[in-house]
């Protein structure tokens, strides 16, 4: 995965009152809000004896282990051993890890490096957010997928016609014209008609004939993907965080965000379809050889014109490891080293 | 022979009253074996893989103190030759290499001890006898198991965890804010550890609540492991001599599956009609545990004393650990 990054991890309702855990490419880590409301992310494995810290609960400013109650604060400090003679003070390896963390869009960010958060490539702005026309539905999918290969299908444009066809409608051909990408420092973005005149379902509604189509697939490293529909004035945003949380597993939370039917009882259909697309999606993601985009060279996959958004993809992957950004899963924890006996027992 | 396992012990695998002429499958570290008993009581332990086709032996049946395959009738006798193969000829001699391996049998404690090793003379520990209370017209036992999702270390470490109760089971919640454990003393020997603790009493709901109706009464609790895989905690209530054993064995599955088998004695209400009352309390507590447990990580309890924290109510723990550490060396408990 890449380091040096804000990562979208959660949406900032799901942590409430509860610690929440969180897996990035096999560390584990615990999200919780304290009784200030402020968000913390510390590693969720109790020094003492391994369990989660996450199966426990907050207490102020802390987190509790569910196992002996070792307490924790924001800083990852030991505060309190229970079991301990009131007396005793607490030993200075009694800490956890902590990470950098911050909400914004409805989203909570943790930062995953090893240089300054304030140096690091700041969260994108997404003025969608701040559009208050906008309804706004969550979800989440799980793929069995590496992240560069769910990164890639969200902004895939020539898929639809394929992986689609019962749940958007059916278009006179699946001919993508040529396009133009925009690229940032860390993002790009494409702007291309839409080719499927006539939707199915909720998306019927909106797309009257001979309206003004346009789609934008934007990615951000390092886990947004943005779609944006538009018929006439009618707006459809998907907004997509992807978490990588092993090699060939990954998580997507999005949200769907609307200018039309804004009634709450359209929610449930909303997110009914998002659920829809994405696992008419994985039949194909899940089995993409070989598992990691191949961003180095591009002589395993054959991308054409229409793979503009991919290759400009790949492209920020390749800047990024050019850099030392790239960074190998990491492995499972070295074997126990021989016995540290300094008596046979 | 499982290599991430102590070598050279004696194994409790099975109940005693549970084998009969019906063969069992035992597995330890995915490694597979058949027990049964012979028409003399004996019991028998071979490989539970058939050397023709790879059937699973436990799926066949008993014949004249031999085991008979279930998919072609290949039968073994206790030394695990094969003395008869339906399918040949009569007059063709049965191939040399038509056996499965047979492994050393003792009963003892109610349980069946399987031994996994070179050879029973360069055992590492004795078989242990640890629960003569078994069979004393005076207690009252009963048999149960369950299925953790952990390793076994981490297991036995939670028969061993004497600071966990008031965080982990409802009854003890009331005691957090007497969670401090007084230091205590462990015995070893060089394949065990014991340790007698004293606890506030539990506000139990359960008919214990009137066996400790005081608050400040303390119990005594007596915990013991025995390597590779036995726990016996004794709990004296300090009231009219009344005592409950928890005598159990953690069998290996495979890393992160462990069968416990245990027998619960109690020396109070040893109706019949009081057993439930034991069991749902120990099928309880499993429950509790199993969901903190089940969340360790790494899988196996490490042995290094770096990874992890322990402080002075883990005694018992540390001196589990360094006894595991000493008879696998160099060796990684688990691939994670």
């Amino acid at each position: 995965m890449l380091k040096n990054f804000w990562y979208g991890v959660e949406v900032s309702s799901a942590v409430r009152d509860r610690p929440v855990s969180l897996i990035l490419m096999g560390e584990r880590i615990v999200l919780y809000r304290n009784s200030q409301g402020s968000i913390h992310a510390l590693g969720d494995r109790c020094v003492h004896r391994g369990a989660a810290l996450s199966a426990g609960w907050v207490e102020g400013n802390c987190i509790r282990c569910p196992y002996h109650g070792w307490t924790f604060n924001s800083s990852g400090e030991c505060v309190d051993i229970p079991a301990n003679q009131r007396d005793l003070p607490i030993p200075k390896r009694g800490r956890v890890k902590t990470y950098p963390v911050q909400e914004k869009y409805g989203f909570i960010w943790l930062f995953w490096g090893d240089i300054d958060p304030a140096e690091a490539p700041p969260i994108p702005d997404f003025p969608q957010f701040a559009d208050p026309q906008l309804r706004c539905v969550y979800g989440e999918y799980r793929w069995n997928a590496n992240f560069t290969r769910v990164m890639e299908n969200t902004i895939d444009c020539s898929h639809t016609m394929f992986m689609h066809r019962k749940s958007l409608g059916n278009a006179d051909d699946a001919i993508i014209p040529d396009y133009d990408m925009t690229m940032g420092e860390w993002e790009a973005e494409a702007v291309l008609p839409i080719s499927i005149k006539r939707l199915v379902g909720l998306w019927r509604w909106i797309s009257r004939k001979d309206a003004k189509t346009e789609r934008v697939y934007r990615v951000c490293l390092p886990n947004i993907t943005f779609i944006g529909l538009k018929f006439d004035h009618f707006y459809l945003d998907t907004f997509v965080i992807s978490i990588p949380v092993s090699p060939t597993v990954t998580v997507s939370k999005w949200a769907l965000m609307r200018n039309f039917l804004k009634f709450p009882f359209v929610d449930a259909q909303t997110r009914k379809v998002g659920v829809r697309l994405l696992s008419e999606d994985e039949r194909a993601v899940k089995t993409q050889d070989p598992l990691v985009s191949p961003f180095l060279s591009n002589s395993t996959d054959l991308l054409q014109a229409s793979d503009g958004t991919v290759i400009a993809y790949r492209r920020l992957l390749k800047k990024c490891y050019d850099r030392g950004w790239w960074q190998e899963p990491s492995l499972p924890a070295a074997a126990a080293p021989t016995s540290v006996l300094t008596t046979t027992p | 022979m499982p290599t991430t396992l102590p070598t050279n012990f004696w194994y409790a695998v099975e109940f005693s009253r549970n084998l009969t002429k019906t063969p069992v499958p035992v597995t330890l570290m995915g490694q597979q074996y058949v027990l049964y008993r012979d028409d003399h009581g004996r019991a028998i332990a071979l490989g539970n893989q058939c050397p023709h086709r790879g059937a699973a032996l436990h799926r066949g049946w008993v014949e004249d103190n031999c085991l008979r395959c279930p998919y072609h009738g290949w039968k073994f006798d206790a030394s695990g030759a094969c003395v008869n193969i339906p399918a040949d000829l009569p007059g063709v001699p049965i191939p040399k290499r038509a056996k499965v391996a047979t492994y050393p049998v003792q009963e003892q404690d109610g349980m069946i001890w399987l031994y996994v090793g070179d050879s029973p003379d360069t055992a590492a520990a004795p078989l242990p006898h640890l629960l003569p209370e078994l069979g004393d017209p005076q207690w009252r036992a009963v048999y149960g198991e369950y299925t953790w999702n952990a390793h076994y270390t981490r297991v036995i470490e939670s028969n061993l965890d004497v600071s966990h109760a008031a965080f982990v089971h409802p009854p003890f919640y009331g005691n957090r804010d007497r969670a401090t454990v007084d230091e205590y003393k462990v015995s070893t020997t060089p394949y065990s550890a014991t340790a007698t603790v004293k606890a506030p009493a539990p506000k139990r709901r359960t008919f214990l609540k009137y066996l400790l109706k005081e608050e400040n009464r303390y119990s005594l609790t007596t915990i013991t492991v025995y390597l590779p895989t036995i726990n016996r905690i004794e709990i004296d209530f300090g009231f009219r001599g009344y005592k409950y054993i928890y005598y159990t064995t953690s069998l290996p599955i495979d890393e992160n599956t462990t069968l416990a088998k245990y027998i619960g004695l109690r020396n109070f209400l040893t109706f019949p009609w009081a057993d439930k009352n034991s069991h749902d309390n120990a099928y309880k507590t499993y429950i509790e545990d199993q969901a903190v447990v089940q969340t360790c990580h790494p899988l196996a309890a490490p042995t290094d004393f770096q990874q992890e924290l322990l402080v002075a109510s883990d005694a018992l723990i540390i001196a589990y650990r360094k006894l595991l550490g000493h008879y696998t060396a160099g060796r990684s408990l688990s691939a994670v």
